[in-house]
């Protein structure tokens, strides 16, 4: 069976200065991979490629989600396709309420997916109930987008476009960092409650604290731009204890 | 009494000798009208051309009491309602009685000398159905020079949609006088041809616990000075001054405001929202006075201005004056692009670049349309501006 998302050999610089330098990885359908690294590794670099942002020139290599090459796509494309990037920092926009941005972006999607577009009552009606799992109320979907929005808000904000996009593949960047555990339990559980056997996640993390919560099938190593190490939740442990030190040295030697 | 005539004989002296106001001016830095304006007007035609359909120019709001003029000149009017009469203004000199400084007034003495049509609305209870002025030229050659006095009474309250359209030259003086407890919800919305001069002067004078509310939105015009004089007679008064600036191409548009806090206990809030693409200019002038026993004011200012193109040009002119101790003033303001990472954020969702854009800068200017929320037929004017907005962003991407 071939892989949901294959990133073969790939090379990105930003303003000239090389980062990612020959990243391989697949994931199948039903999958979670964490990537785990020291600061400085590559993983934003990683996470915003995927996603299409200016600035992020690849300069060999590959990415495939489905089959399909996203290299050359736009970011809204790529949303289109499948691919699902929860931002560290989610954006405050001021003037837009939430249920506008969702409405507008479902319906975006599901045009560009050739599926038909939601009218106003059955869109509240969908959405209103994924943010019940969530934990999100009304007047959060009445707010202008993440304005005002505590750091757990804006990440269980984030896990909600997820659930009414209805990606392929998810990507996480960083979604512990600025929570408390009790925030962190949320955002898990509603990451948790979107696993099923047909998308891939990809969880990128500093920390082994998130896995706890987000069990991941399988857990790389990124150092110096390259996958390191890729092995079973085992690792993310054992780096727990070790710390980075060993696998930063590899790279540079 | 200075009779009319007389007080216009004046006005055409001071005009033939002081011409347009130019760069010397202060207050005219930025829009100097004398090397853009001709310095005499042949007199205009007064025939109307039958079949103006002005329709879908106006503000659209189907039970708006409807006033149109058309190249300055007042066409029909409905049957007014209870509380509303108008008068010819020159059967009210008195009204018209000008102060020293209102004769060196560009902006009085080049209406008064030119004036077509000049009326006056007295409102004397709560109005509840909207009124709508609308002015239009019907051709470049076209001028409308109209003076129009509003008296609220005491506890009267008015939504008033003024809109301008067409080409030409249109200059308008609106006073403003209303009384205790009156209530004056004002939208000025601009939306004339590139070629078009508008010189809007709208001078407000409030008595106790008085309220004006006003939204200016200019989506285009070739010309424009669009300005706001408030005086705070008494305690309690309050002015709110919102305005939305859309301008491209080649356009020039001057947003004045002056705040005149005469009294103590008395506030004002002031915010400007402005977008600039092409080879626009947009100019914001607000000045904030405080004067020496006028305790416990609060006004606050702010403008912000997002350029869409390298050859925009903005000029802030932000002033507070302050002569009283006790006062609570600000201003602000800041000139920026589009967010970037808004940008990428909003299109990561599936949204289109094109879409992405407008959908930021409708959130950049929702503010302004949001203080229509309590006008009367607020939700009709939200809707049907911010069609206009989309309108004109998705001509200029």
């Amino acid at each position: 069976m071939s892989a949901l998302l294959e990133i073969k050999n790939l090379h990105v610089s930003v303003a000239d200065t090389e980062i990612l330098k020959g990243l391989s990885l697949s994931v199948s359908a039903g999958e979670v991979h964490a990537i785990m690294g020291p600061n400085g590794s590559g993983k934003s670099t990683l996470s915003y490629v995927l996603a299409g942002r200016d600035g992020y020139e690849i300069t060999d290599g590959d990415i495939i989600l489905n089959g399909v090459s996203l290299k050359d796509m736009n970011p809204e494309d790529r949303s289109i396709a499948g691919l699902f990037l929860a931002f560290q920092y989610p954006l405050e926009i001021p003037g837009v309420t939430n249920m506008t941005f969702l409405k507008t972006s479902v319906n975006a999607v599901r045009r560009g997916r050739g599926e038909e577009e939601m009218d106003a009552a059955s869109f509240l009606r969908f959405v209103r109930e994924k943010a019940k799992a969530l934990r999100l109320d009304d007047d959060m979907l009445k707010r202008p987008l993440n304005v005002g929005f505590s750091g757990g808000e804006k990440k269980r904000n984030e896990i909600l476009q997820m659930s009414v996009l209805e990606p392929l593949m998810a990507i996480l960047d960083e979604t512990d960092s600025g929570l408390d555990i009790d925030a962190l339990k949320t955002v898990a559980e509603g990451v948790n409650a979107l696993r099923d056997a047909q998308r891939g996640m990809l969880v990128i993390t500093h920390y082994q604290r998130l896995l706890d919560y987000i069990k991941p099938d399988i857990v790389h190593i990124l150092a110096g731009g390259q996958i390191v190490k890729t092995g079973s939740p085992e690792l993310a442990l054992e780096l727990e204890k070790s710390g980075y030190a060993d696998y930063v040295g590899e790279v540079v030697a | 009494m200075t009779s009319f005539n007389h007080m216009q004989q004046e006005a055409k002296e001071v005009f033939a000798s002081n011409g347009w106001p130019n760069k010397r001016n202060e207050d005219w830095h930025y829009t100097d009208l004398s090397a853009r304006l001709p310095s005499s007007f042949q007199n205009q035609s007064l025939e109307l051309s039958e079949d103006v359909s002005v329709d879908n120019l106006t503000c659209d709001v189907e039970e708006a009491l409807q006033l149109d003029f058309i190249n300055g000149l007042l066409t029909e009017v409905e049957e007014l309602p209870d509380g509303v009469e108008i008068s010819a203004l020159i059967d009210h000199p008195e009204l018209v009685q000008q102060s020293d400084e209102d004769v060196t007034d560009p902006l009085l003495y080049a209406n008064l000398a030119h004036l077509e049509t000049g009326i006056v609305i007295d409102v004397s209870q709560v109005i509840e159905e909207p009124m709508e002025i609308h002015f239009h030229n019907t051709s470049a050659e076209e001028v409308s020079f109209v003076r129009i006095i509003f008296r609220l009474a005491e506890g009267a309250s008015l939504t008033l949609l003024e809109s301008h359209s067409g080409w030409g030259h249109t200059q308008l003086v609106s006073d403003v006088y209303q009384h205790e407890d009156s209530m004056l919800r004002h939208l000025r919305l601009h939306q004339a041809e590139d070629t078009q001069v508008s010189l809007l002067l709208n001078r407000v004078s409030l008595d106790a616990r008085a309220q004006y509310h006003n939204v200016a939105i200019s989506l285009s015009g070739g010309l424009g000075r669009l300005e706001t004089r408030v005086t705070f007679n008494a305690p309690g008064s309050h002015a709110g001054l919102a305005t939305a600036l859309l301008s491209g191409g080649k356009q020039h548009i001057d947003i004045t405001t002056r705040l005149n806090h005469l009294s103590a206990d008395t506030t004002s809030d002031t915010v400007a929202r402005t977008i600039l693409d092409d080879e626009a200019c947009g100019i914001f002038q607000g000045k904030v006075i405080v004067h020496e026993d006028a305790q416990r004011v609060e006004a606050t200012q702010k403008s912000d201005a997002l350029m869409l193109s390298a050859d925009a040009m903005m000029n802030v002119k932000p002033e507070l004056e302050i002569y009283a101790d006790d006062v609570a003033c600000a201003h602000g303001s800041a000139i920026g692009e589009i967010d970037h990472e808004a940008l990428f954020f909003l299109r990561s969702r599936g949204i289109g670049e094109e879409a992405a854009r407008i959908m930021l800068v409708e959130g950049f200017v929702s503010e302004i349309l949001g203080r229509l929320d309590d006008f009367a037929a607020g939700a009709v004017l939200q809707e049907n501006l911010l069609k206009r907005v989309a309108t004109f962003l998705k001509k200029s991407a």
